[in-house]
């Protein structure tokens, strides 16, 4: 069935699901009497509505590279849900028939595996990417041929593509909250530090608004190349400074050996917390219990959340990978994803990419641990944010939840009025 | 300020001295340019990480250079001693060497991050200014094994081979010194250098299998100031590059701070107008 050239037997079957249909095209289909089989498998599986085949979805991540051990979990994660609405009954009697490709971290690759999938595969939709480099690159893809992007990780923002629907949180909706908390309870001095990308320089400048509007100061706002793993210049420069609170937003192998120098550099949490925007569970682990303790996270899922369903949750899915595997937010928004899939293609009544995007507006979903989520007009999605606060096994424990929020990828103050686009708009030309 | 940015220096150039003096070790003995240094740094910072739970802290950093060092014998019998005496073939070979490590590392361990515990995290006050005790005795390590090391060469009698054989090899193997065995001798002595500075760093960082490219570049930046084979000489340079950084870095910025090294070492090696090669041993 993944094969580009379809069967004599899958071409009958689709003709004549295509022809009992009531769309046009199928209708034209039965007119015309015969066609060639090229056109007629594109044709049928744009149509699809009616049919009983199965309905193939694009899972795109990376399982090798330096990315694959957050987005291998993401695809398991993925293939779980997959595998429980096929278990129920499949979505309007049809199954999803998952299509896996990997992407090894390669920037390039992803946009040839997205192609593959969108015009070989003719998938319905996409679940995937992480890196927001990764969803750049395929942006094109998806509007160009009009298909489906599930992008299932927290992200900068500043966008809302026609064709991607951005089922985690988007920064300031991630950080508002948190934002306004610090600066209630750990102080008004804070010294900002970050990995020099657009990633980490956006989360920053939406925090300093944030907190400048409630009368806090910020000292310093300190980025550092990506690579960067000595910061003993950066600590000492924050010693003199004597901040309440340090806001973080380094990435990769850098959280870690900021954390552990900060440690080191004597800095404690009861005095002085870190608080990171973009540190789950997973980097937490490399930092160890030690270092990570008393530091925050604000996130709309934990893994030590004591709820029935999240319980289940990672019950099912240790159960199905291995009874040491760890769950964060973006496998939790990864096995989110399929579901509010599911649900916009039973909205539509039919698989097609356009039906699905017409549909996903209003479409929600319960996200394990967290609550329904539901997708808005600007093809963001609605989340409950947490306050984790990481114990001495490097997990985050919960200590305050804020109310639901909704998405705003353009948030006032950071982006000009006048350049708040209307959402969801084409993002490439 | 200023004891902290010497401070903070000297803790730079401390790593920078350690991965540099196993750099300049090979190549001032076998004329070997090791572009896999930084990958037995990164076995290093694996052993400590391995080792430290299960052997504490301070007797793993004792280990891992022995470790590491019999690592270095096995590559050094294996294949360094093919590549003697011709830097052209020695880069490209130990530049394979070193992915080759690299993927048997990810293979083994698998691409996560490691982490190893700080055996020390309190601090002290010198000049008024609390400093990390860790980031000191790193400082104290490097220079005692610096001294160690040329000492070593200089005064002991397995030194004089090493240097009999720097200077002539042929003349020396027709004294009856086993050149060969000196070789190797020196590789395992470099790399074990290396698994100590992975050791020290790894506390104070996260253990992955691509953490050595950095090192490397440290490394070579030293040594191309410091020119190969000078102990002394990549003892000091590395405090230099290591508070010029902090310089910098401390009150400005850590980009800016890599722009004046990086423009500071290119002035410094085009005035000299000779080549990186400048002496051995």
């Amino acid at each position: 069935m993944s094969s580009q050239h379809p069967t004599r037997r899958d071409v009958l079957k689709r003709a004549g699901a295509a022809a009992l249909g009531t769309t046009a095209v199928g209708s034209i289909l039965s007119a015309c009497g015969t066609t060639d089989a090229s056109t007629l498998s594109s044709t049928t599986a744009a149509a699809g509505g009616g049919s009983t085949d199965a309905i193939k979805v694009g899972v795109l991540f990376s399982l090798s590279g330096n990315l694959s051990i957050a987005e291998t979990s993401m695809k398991n994660a993925t293939m779980l849900a997959i595998d429980e609405i096929n278990a129920r009954g499949g979505v309007g009697g049809r199954k999803l028939e998952p299509v896996v490709e990997d992407y090894a971290s390669d920037f390039g690759v992803v946009v040839q595996k997205a192609r593959k999938l969108v015009e070989q595969d003719k998938v319905a939709a996409v679940i995937g990417c992480y890196a927001s480099a990764s969803r750049k690159a395929v942006l094109p893809v998806f509007e160009q041929s009009n298909n489906v992007l599930l992008y299932p990780t927290f992200y900068e923002g500043l966008e809302c593509s026609t064709n991607v629907i951005y089922t985690s949180l988007v920064a300031a909706q991630h950080l508002t909250d948190t934002a306004y908390w610090m600066v209630r309870n750990a102080g008004k001095k804070i010294y900002m530090v970050g990995s020099d990308y657009v990633g980490p320089q956006t989360y920053n400048a939406i925090v300093k608004k944030l907190v400048e509007d409630r009368g806090a100061t910020v000292i310093e706002n300190r980025f550092f190349p990506l690579d960067q793993t000595e910061f003993g210049s950066a600590l000492s420069a924050i010693k003199a400074a004597k901040p309440d609170l340090i806001w973080n937003t380094i990435v990769g192998a850098g959280i870690p050996a900021f954390m552990k120098q900060y440690q080191a550099a004597g800095f404690t949490p009861e005095t002085t917390p870190i608080f990171s925007g973009i540190c789950t569970e997973q980097e937490l682990a490399a930092v160890g219990g030690a270092a990570a303790k008393g530091h925050y996270f604000p996130s709309s899922y934990f893994m030590t959340t004591d709820t029935p369903d999240n319980t289940s949750f990672i019950k099912r899915y240790q159960a199905k990978y291995g009874s040491d595997q760890p769950t964060n937010m973006p496998m939790q928004a990864s096995y989110t994803s399929a579901y509010l899939l599911a649900a916009a293609i039973e909205k539509a009544g039919e698989a097609t990419p356009q039906g699905i995007l017409d549909a996903f507006p209003g479409v929600s979903a319960t996200a394990p641990g967290e609550g329904t989520v539901t997708v808005q007009d600007n093809h963001h999605t609605t989340h409950t944010v947490s306050l984790g606060r990481a114990n001495d096994r490097a997990l985050y424990d919960v200590i305050e939840q804020f109310a639901p929020r909704e998405p705003d990828p353009f948030p006032a103050g950071v982006v000009p009025a006048s350049k708040v686009p209307t959402c969801p708009r084409r993002e490439t030309t | 300020m200023l004891v902290q940015i010497v401070a903070q220096g000297l803790s730079v150039g401390a790593v920078l001295a350690l991965s540099a003096l196993g750099l300049t070790v090979i190549y001032g003995v076998m004329g070997v340019v090791n572009l896999a240094h930084g990958e037995f740094v990164m076995l290093g910072a694996y052993s400590m990480a391995i080792l430290s739970g299960p052997l504490g802290p301070w007797a793993a950093i004792a280990v891992t250079p022995l470790v590491v060092g019999a690592i270095g014998l096995f590559v050094d019998r294996s294949l360094i001693r093919w590549l003697y005496r011709d830097p052209v073939k020695s880069m490209l070979g130990t530049f394979g060497l070193g992915i080759v490590i690299r993927q048997l590392v990810l293979i083994v361990e698998g691409p996560g991050l490691r982490y190893v515990d700080l055996p020390i995290t309190s601090s002290v006050a010198i000049f008024g200014e609390q400093l990390p005790v860790w980031r000191l005795v790193l400082i104290a390590l490097a220079l005692v094994t610096g001294i160690a090391v040329a000492l070593w060469l200089s005064r002991s009698r397995a030194g004089l081979k090493v240097r009999i054989a720097t200077a002539d090899a042929d003349v020396a193997s027709a004294l009856g010194t086993n050149v060969s065995r000196v070789n190797a001798l020196a590789f395992a002595l470099g790399t074990a250098l290396a698994g100590l500075a992975g050791a020290l760093v790894a506390p104070l960082n996260s253990v992955y299998p691509n953490m050595g490219v950095t090192y490397l570049v440290g490394a070579f930046l030293v040594v191309i100031l410091a020119g190969l084979g000078s102990i002394r000489n990549a003892l000091l340079w590395a405090a230099g590059v290591g508070i010029v950084t902090s310089a910098v870095a401390v009150p400005r910025d850590d980009v800016l701070a890599q722009v004046v090294v990086w423009t500071l070492a290119l002035a410094i090696v085009a005035m000299r107008r000779q080549t990186v090669v400048v002496s051995r041993v």
